[in-house]
């Protein structure tokens, strides 16, 4: 009877502490965490300590050997990363969620996803050669748009697409539209040596990616791509994945270009080599989107200077 | 309160302050194939299996709390919330007495990680924006995910109690006194 009358007490203690936790507001909230994390310092630091302690045991019973070292540092380096990375992806979310009110007034530009087919190699042929019906609408050879090593899209001028847009194969980036004509296009892929764009590096998170440096992706032209401009105070490592950085995606969450697959830090060199492998088979496509935009303002019957 | 309870308070405590440094330092650096390790849920266990009574939801209080801390986004006492309804919805017989069964803790870690975890990863994630989707992919991943940690939090308890009691016996022979022969 009596832990009845007295057991419920403990829990609704529990239950108002968590309320009042939970309506304490955010930079207070983040002072706590950040105090909580900061009293884990010196076993953190007490945890390398005796790693090293171990690394130096182990050099001592066995042949030493500065490789083993060399590893046991480096290990120390990713314990050390691996906290900097969970303050890093705590303090983005703060970043992140400070968002203001959504402005009124429609976007002055209205962005669109056009879906588009690849045409195949005997379509192309049958084309080049006169050989498709066209009932009359001036299909001439000469009017297909086709370039060495690009794929060609059955879309053109007539339905907005245009030289420099994005293409897209779901959340993956295809690459861009590199020449227009008036009913097919091409597309250049993100492996070509002149395709260039905007990228940012992040690791899988628990949640959600954890964004972490940008650079600039460069087709190699094998098959692969290279990121580059990334600072080598990056902390860079085999697996993660890289973004399309910028404002304008599709519904304001980035795409994906790929994954890295080898990163190389040259001696003495300032910026990390880092390859990558596209997250898109470009030898499967078979129909993509195209991220088209439009100006978003009714033409306005003005009365001219004279009139006002 | 008996030195034997303080000094089990204290284990605890010590495993507590383990537990937070092995969050930040060693657990993410496990490479378990998509598996997490969460320390805390294992002390919270070992607190059950160890306490009685309202020490049991302090614990919880304690260690939901340092949970909460350590997570990047979400409302801050949210763990502590779920960890002491957690402990409050255990059998009665775990949280009255300390439990000696091995199995049994081993149990509770996984009910408790799986109950925590999956309700706080669920709630952190946020609004919900397609019920259908939800239902389809949300939860079922969320829940599978938290399924696999706590599996992997009772097998290290179970392992750790196995071993703790292995090397409990000889040690208990050790200590006893010779029986007296003819």
């Amino acid at each position: 009877m009596v832990r009845s009358t007295t057991s419920w007490k403990p829990l609704t203690a529990c239950l108002a502490i968590g309320l009042v936790l939970a309506s304490v507001p955010e930079p207070i909230a983040e002072t706590i965490r950040s105090r909580v994390v900061d009293v884990a310092r010196p076993g953190q630091q007490a945890v390398l300590d005796t790693a090293e302690r171990i690394a130096a045991w182990r050099s001592w019973a066995h042949s030493p050997r500065a490789a083993d070292l060399e590893r046991h540092e480096l290990d120390a380096a990713r314990l050390e990363i691996s906290r900097l990375r969970l303050a890093n992806s705590r303090l983005t979310l703060q970043a992140t969620d400070t968002s203001s009110a959504d402005p009124q007034h429609p976007p002055l530009v209205t962005t669109d996803l056009v879906t588009v087919r690849v045409l195949g190699q005997e379509t192309i042929q049958a084309w080049q050669a006169g050989r498709i019906l066209d009932q009359g609408r001036g299909l001439s050879p000469e009017s297909l748009v086709v370039e060495a090593g690009h794929a060609t899209l059955d879309l053109g001028r007539d339905r907005g697409l245009a030289r420099g847009q994005p293409a897209y194969a779901g959340r993956r980036v295809a690459g861009r539209i590199s020449r227009v004509g008036r009913w097919t296009s091409t597309l250049q892929p993100l492996t070509d040596t002149r395709f260039r764009g905007l990228a940012r590096l992040a690791r899988p998170g628990r949640d959600q990616p954890v964004f972490s440096t940008r650079g600039m992706l460069e087709g190699t032209g094998d098959g692969f791509c290279r990121l580059t401009l990334v600072p080598a105070t990056a902390a860079v490592t085999i697996g993660d994945v890289v973004y399309t950085d910028g404002r304008d995606q599709p519904d304001g969450w980035p795409m994906v270009y790929g994954t890295v697959v080898r990163a190389e830090m040259p001696d003495g060199a300032p910026h990390w080599d880092i390859r990558i492998r596209p997250a898109i088979d470009l030898g499967q496509l078979k129909q993509l989107d195209v991220l088209t935009r439009r100006f978003n303002r009714p033409q306005a019957n003005s009365q001219g200077v004279l009139a006002q | 309160m008996n030195p034997l309870k303080c000094f089990r308070h204290l284990v605890l405590m010590v495993l507590a302050y383990a537990a937070l440094v092995a969050e930040t330092s060693i657990a993410p650096a496990l490479d378990l194939g998509g598996l997490t390790i969460r320390p805390l849920w294992i002390v919270l266990a070992l607190a059950v299996a160890s306490c009685e009574g309202a020490a049991v939801l302090a614990w919880a209080a304690v260690l939901g709390f340092t949970s909460d801390c350590l997570r990047g986004n979400g409302p801050l006492g949210l763990d502590l919330v779920l960890a002491a309804t957690a402990v409050s919805l255990l059998p009665a017989a775990w949280t009255a007495r300390p439990l000696r069964s091995i199995t049994t803790v081993s149990f509770a870690t996984l009910i408790l990680t799986l109950g925590i975890e999956s309700v706080s990863r669920l709630v952190r994630i946020g609004a919900v924006e397609s019920v259908p989707q939800w239902l389809s992919v949300t939860l079922p991943t969320t829940l599978i995910s938290a399924l696999g940690d706590s599996l992997a939090n009772s097998l290290v308890v179970l392992a750790a109690l196995l071993g703790i009691r292995a090397i409990q016996k000889p040690l208990t022979r050790l200590l006893l006194p010779t029986p007296l022969t003819n």
